[in-house]
């Protein structure tokens, strides 16, 4: 038997107040009076004697008292073993790419898991336990729970993934689960990570049990496809970052490959610690670019998920612009670069043909229309740019002419801007101040002394992208040598106009790519391994890619592909610090000690307080009856 | 300038004697009687004698014996040889030449005695002052009655007395109001009452009867009362009783809520608590208690008045003295 709150039992200096209270009503004053014999028909009172002489009442009211103390001080009955303090534990388990490097004949995922079952194992029935996986987020895998089956059933589930690690997250997400119960946790983190990445607090308040000792990897940390927007796919480079995470020289083979054809295959030597890159300066077609790299250090590459890299060359895709503009020399100028663009295919129409032909057709088989100089009554159903609109245009409000400005400042944010800096202080002779609409937005800016206007603009209408250059183009000299930034500006605005088909994606894995532009209706998705994935509405569908490989995304019959690679530095280097102390001792918990808590039923504090009620009516009841009998 | 030897000389004489005295818990309640304003205002006062009128001394009727002395002419008669030559009235002889004896009314005198219970239940509730009050009235008895040349003497009812009694020796003059004063500051409360012995004891020692006041709380049984009373009335004598009764003893949560009741006469204990039904027990023996004292003196034609000492000595002498008919 214990008692939950001994504090209580400080009520017992009660019982020495009661004690004097018996004294006091027997210590009483002494009063002469002159004679007794008016007082014969008056009662004696029941207590008389000066000696302290307990009567029934006392006693009663001494066991009421002790059972009131004894319901405060919560008494449990135990079953004979000594009391243990039920804990609560918090394991996180680290399941980043790092943690599927091999360590011998397991790998160091494996021994965590082994690790943690064991431990799962030998805890105390009365413990709980919160199981909480930590990769490029934490994610609870078992809430705070004693059964044991659930535990290992979800600790069996888990698998590591080719993500970073965020073990502060998780850390965090201990914390809170920690502050919200009363009971004396811990946390225990499983994981290839050194002490000394985690900050002082963390260090603290959590005990880590580190896995692995090898430091052995290669790993491709880079895959970079160079191709431009108007470029042929026999034109693509590509260049493969490989790094040796090791402290010994590493050697491999690397093997790039365009839809399982070998298009290069390299042996190297990196040194310790050392990283090299390998250009692949052509490709014969297009399609899916897979980078092999077969690694060998001393004996054996620990990691496997860093020597896979997916890449996408994209083949040609014909842009085909109308021209509607009279016979100028930006006619003749854009004529020029069409030819010397592979991808893009120029018409020339004056803008009489253009509104003769806008009677009958939409142009909706050209990809952009381009207009010089003029702004047709009739849009065109496509994408659209205005250079140098007249001063008297149903699209544009024109606020005048300004001469001999520079470009100021431009939205680097919009992507037909993209990083064109040396735009910035170009002299621009004539331009139009095109006033602000809502259904645009400036690209390039300038400013008088009066206002700030733009010099470029884009926006969408009708449901088409419009763009407008507010300075001649023609005048600017688009192909001088000296504004070649004007013709880059050019093409960036034509390819955002009539932006290529997105075929294939890339990203990185632990990294959430919203997926634009598919239809709203359920999307799946199909992973490396291929799990199939319900990623929810199309028009709000992302993806995070915890594993590297392709991914197939498929909506009512519309597939995208993913290629998700494990381009992580950090996480390659599974080598710990030197110096690093293998095991840590465990931390304690800052929370203090706390009595467990019986098993429910065990308490019978309440049981008391009703005996002790049932007391209290008892002396009421005695005190009333000698209250009568003395009357 | 009033002359040597006159009344108010005399009675700063008087005073300076009261005034001289020690203050002593037993004279405390002669202070009020030592006020000139008081004392003139006692002046006032009479006692009011049905009977036990008494002979004065060498007055006394004795068959063959002289004629009673006096100052008030009676009667004349003819000289009988043996007559007292002194009461010869010499201006008629030579007026009508016959020898004329001149005979007086006889003066009878109201002999006070006070008696005053010296138990030492008169000295509890010691915040009611019953015996310094009963001291205080006993003085101002004595000057109201020396005031009109009656003899006083004043009786304490105590055991110290051996027969139940202390008798002070007889004060016949105004003057001796300063041994009156004398006598009571040396009375003192202790033991047992004696009220049925004491009085009994003195009445049977008496030759003639005469007026007896009874100051006591007559807080004995009343066979006891009683007993005491009818040796006095039974002889004749004119009596009063005062009841002291004062505010604690009237209503003893003045003094105690609870507590251990100890008799200052037997010195036996009762542990009582005054709750409201052994209050109203109380309140209703102490009715019992003062109407059966009432109703036999009463029936026996025997002042009889309740006095607080609490509402002073003016009052029972100007109000509840004068309403039970004793003084006027």
């Amino acid at each position: 038997m214990g008692l939950l709150n001994p504090g209580a039992l400080i009520f017992a200096s009660l019982y020495i107040i009661l004690v004097l209270l018996y004294l006091w009503e027997r210590i009483r004053r002494r009063v002469e009076i002159p004679s007794l014999l008016l007082w014969q028909t008056v009662a004696d009172d029941v207590v008389q004697a000066r000696k302290f002489r307990p009567d029934l009442l006392f006693f009663l009211q001494v066991l009421l008292l002790a059972a009131l103390i004894a319901g405060l001080a919560r008494p449990y009955l135990s079953d004979g073993r000594p009391i243990t303090t039920a804990r609560r534990h918090v394991y996180i388990l680290d399941t980043s790419a790092s943690m599927q490097a091999r360590e011998g004949r397991t790998t160091r995922f494996e021994a965590a898991r082994t690790e943690l079952r064991h431990r799962l194992e030998a805890l105390p029935v009365a413990d709980e336990v919160m199981l909480i996986t930590a990769a490029a987020r934490p994610e609870t895998i078992a809430d705070f729970t004693r059964d044991r089956s659930t535990l290992l059933r979800a600790l069996e589930d888990t698998v590591p993934t080719d993500t970073g690690t965020e073990l502060e997250l998780a850390l965090a997400v201990a914390a809170g689960a920690r502050q919200r119960t009363d009971a004396l946790t811990d946390v225990v983190v499983f994981s290839d990570q050194s002490a000394s990445h985690l900050s002082p607090r963390w260090r603290d308040e959590a005990t880590l049990v580190p896995f692995g000792e090898s430091d052995a990897n290669l790993a491709i940390t880079g895959l970079q496809i160079f191709q431009g927007r108007f470029q042929d796919a026999r034109a693509a480079r590509a260049n493969v970052v490989v790094q040796n995470f090791s402290h010994r020289e590493g050697h491999g083979m690397l093997t790039v490959r365009l839809n399982d054809t070998p298009v290069t295959q390299t042996g190297f030597s990196i040194p310790p610690r050392d990283v090299r890159a390998f250009l692949v300066p052509s490709f014969p077609g297009s399609g899916r670019v897979v980078a092999q790299l077969d690694a060998q250090i001393d004996g054996d590459d620990a990691l496997a998920a860093d020597n896979v890299a997916l890449g996408w060359i994209r083949p040609l895709a014909l842009t085909r612009v109308l021209l509607v503009s009279l016979a100028t020399p930006l006619v003749d100028e854009l004529t020029t670069v069409a030819r010397a663009t592979a991808g893009l295919q120029l018409t020339t129409l004056t803008p009489e043909a253009y509104a003769a032909q806008a009677k009958t057709a939409g142009f909706g088989n050209y990809d952009v229309v381009i207009f010089h100089r003029v702004v047709a009554d009739t849009a065109p159903a496509t994408a659209a740019l205005y250079i140098y609109p007249p001063p008297d245009n149903p699209l544009f409000a024109i606020g005048g002419d300004v001469h001999g400005v520079e470009v100021l400042d431009w939205n680097d944010q919009h992507e037909a801007v993209g990083a064109l800096r040396p735009l910035a202080t170009m002299p621009i002779q004539h331009a139009r101040v095109i006033l602000p609409a809502e259904w645009h937005e400036p690209l390039l800016l300038s400013r008088t002394l009066e206002r700030e206007f733009p010099l470029a603009l884009a926006g969408e209408q009708h449901g088409h992208r419009v763009a407008c250059i507010a300075f001649d183009l023609e005048a600017e000299r688009l192909l001088s040598s000296d504004n070649v930034s004007f013709l880059l500006f050019f093409l960036n605005l034509v390819n955002w106009l009539a932006p290529p088909p997105v075929d294939v994606t890339t990203t990185t894995t632990g990294s959430v790519l919203p997926l634009a532009g598919l239809p709203s209706l359920p999307t799946t998705a199909v992973d490396p391994h291929g799990r199939h994935l319900a990623l929810g509405d199309g028009t709000h569908a992302s993806l995070e890619a915890l594993t590297a490989g392709e991914y197939r995304i498929s909506t009512d019959g519309t597939t995208r592909t993913v290629y998700a690679n494990f381009f992580d530095p950090v996480e390659s280097d599974i080598g710990r610090g030197d110096n690093e102390p293998l095991v840590r001792t465990a931390a304690t918990t800052s929370q203090p000690e706390k009595t467990a808590r019986p098993a429910a039923g065990a308490e019978f504090g309440w049981w008391l307080v009703a005996a002790g009620a049932a007391l209290l009516l008892s002396e009421w009841m005695v005190a009333m009856r000698r209250a009568e009998r003395a009357a | 300038m009033p002359h040597a030897g006159s009344s108010a000389e005399r009675l700063r004489g008087l005073l300076a004697a009261f005034t001289s005295a020690p203050t002593e818990p037993a004279t405390a309640g002669l202070a009020e009687v030592l006020q000139p304003a008081f004392l003139r205002k006692l002046d006032r006062l009479q006692l009011r004698v049905r009977h036990s009128l008494a002979t004065r001394p060498g007055n006394t009727p004795m068959p063959h014996g002289t004629q009673p002395s006096g100052i008030e002419l009676a009667n004349y008669k003819a000289y009988h040889p043996g007559d007292d030559l002194r009461y010869l009235d010499w201006n008629a002889y030579g007026r009508l030449d016959q020898l004329l004896i001149k005979t007086f009314r006889a003066e009878r005198e109201a002999a006070l005695h006070v008696f005053i219970d010296c138990s030492a239940s008169m000295a509890a509730p010691a915040a009611d002052r019953k015996f310094e009050f009963a001291i205080g009235l006993a003085a101002s008895l004595a000057y109201i009655s020396l005031r009109h040349n009656d003899p006083v003497r004043c009786v304490a009812l105590s055991a110290d007395g051996g027969r139940g009694f202390r008798a002070s020796p007889w004060f016949r003059h105004r003057d001796m109001i300063g041994h009156v004063r004398d006598y009571l500051i040396t009375l003192h409360t202790v033991g047992a009452t004696t009220l049925a012995e004491g009085v009994s004891e003195y009445a049977g020692h008496a030759r003639v009867p005469g007026v007896a006041v009874v100051v006591s709380d007559f807080l004995v049984e009343p066979a006891r009362y009683e007993a005491a009373l009818r040796g006095l009335v039974g002889r004749g004598w004119t009596v009063g009783a005062l009841r002291l009764l004062g505010p604690g003893e009237r209503d003893p949560a003045q003094v105690f809520r609870r507590g251990r009741l100890r008799d200052i006469e037997t010195g036996v204990e009762r542990v009582i608590t005054l709750t409201p039904t052994n209050r109203q027990r109380y309140e209703t023996a102490l009715q019992l208690h003062l109407e059966a004292l009432q109703t036999w003196c009463r029936r026996h034609e025997v002042y009889f008045a309740t006095v607080d000492p609490h509402a002073g000595l003016e009052h029972a002498l100007f109000h509840a003295l004068p309403a039970m008919g004793m003084l006027r």
